[in-house]
């Protein structure tokens, strides 16, 4: 059983998990980019 | 808990190494009988703060992994548009940085960073275990390299997860995912700090290469650094991010990295032997442990028949 996370804490971790998800959905994108340019 | 050979084994050493009284051996095995043998039962009812409860990683490592941290990341945002330089969202990415003269120089900048945050790693692991040797507290169990148990744990794992057992296999303080993924990271910087050398000094693999081999050396290694790249991007993306940040139990975020702590249901969910050893280290734990326990009625009765799954 896990303890309640405070505000901080919670702030901090999905802050972080926002971060982590936005650079992957960008590095999903560029590689988008990368297979489908056209040189 | 009736301990399997492998687990008494570990337990055993670490009481050896860690020179423990008889009235500390006692209280040891009050812990251990304490606990019941269904591990999944005993993980999900013990009590984890979040950010952590048990000593995992040194400040050594945590810096370690901070530099990595940061150098890996930005190293991926300046020599993805240095390499794809041509593609319309390289432009941007330049621009923003100072034009791609500059992109260049932030990455071999931070390159030199990533280097030695290696150099600092190697020297920390090297010179942990000769202090461990000399100290009599090595176990070569505990530390990363890769043992026959672990093709043995990722078997029982995999018939876990496959639903044919009902519990993990006994893992140590790093599992063959832990020592995998380590491995594939080691090789993928060693192959990166090669590669870049072949951009930085062309000149110097010419000159100690033969000459038949140098052309072919040169463009394996810019073929080399970019798919590397990339292959690194994706296994953290995909396979890091979702161990330490989605997986079940870990959401939102573990917090190892920054507390250098293990919340108490991961360490025995996933690293049960290194568990063990807390309770020989940690004294406080035993307690925490049986109290914790008693008041979830989860002792086993040590007169009933041993329960048969």
């Amino acid at each position: 059983m896990m303890k309640q996370l405070n505000l901080w804490q919670k702030l901090f971790a999905y802050t972080t998990l926002f971060i982590v998800l936005a650079w992957t959905v960008f590095g999903i994108h560029v590689i988008w980019v990368l297979l489908t340019h056209e040189h | 808990m009736k301990l399997s050979t492998e687990a008494r084994d570990i337990l055993e050493t670490s009481m050896r190494q860690n020179k423990v009284s008889n009235a500390d051996r006692a209280q040891i095995e009050e812990a251990v009988a304490a606990m019941p043998d269904d591990r999944v039962l005993l993980y999900k009812n013990v009590v984890s703060n979040p950010v952590g409860d048990l000593y995992r990683y040194s400040v050594h490592i945590r810096i370690q992994h901070m530099l990595t941290f940061v150098t890996f990341l930005t190293l991926a945002f300046t020599g993805l548009p240095i390499h794809f330089f041509e593609t319309f969202w390289s432009g941007p990415l330049n621009s923003m940085l100072g034009g791609v003269s500059v992109t260049r120089i932030i990455h071999r900048t931070i390159a030199v960073v990533m280097i030695f945050s290696m150099v600092y790693h190697v020297l920390t692991i090297s010179l942990g275990t000769v202090w461990r040797i000399r100290a009599g507290t090595f176990d070569i169990r505990r530390t990363i390299l890769p043992l026959w148990k672990d093709i043995r744990d990722f078997k029982g794992d995999m018939a876990y997860f496959a639903g044919k057992r009902d519990q993990r296999p006994e893992m140590d303080k790093f599992n063959y995912k832990q020592k995998i993924h380590y491995f594939a990271a080691a090789f993928g910087n060693l192959v990166m700090v090669v590669s870049g050398t072949a951009f930085l000094f062309p000149e110097f693999w010419a000159r100690i290469l033969p000459a038949a081999i140098a052309s072919h050396w040169q463009e394996l290694m810019r073929l080399s650094h970019p798919h590397e790249a990339l292959l690194a991007l994706l296994v953290i993306a995909f396979w890091h991010w979702y161990n330490v940040h989605l997986a079940p139990g870990r959401f939102p975020m573990q917090w190892t990295f920054l507390t250098g702590k293990i919340t108490r249901e991961h360490q025995i969910e996933e690293h049960f032997l290194e568990y063990l050893r807390n309770l020989v280290e940690v004294p406080e734990e035993r307690k925490e442990l049986i109290d914790m326990l008693e008041s979830r009625e989860l002792v086993p009765d040590a007169d009933a028949e041993p329960a048969t799954t």
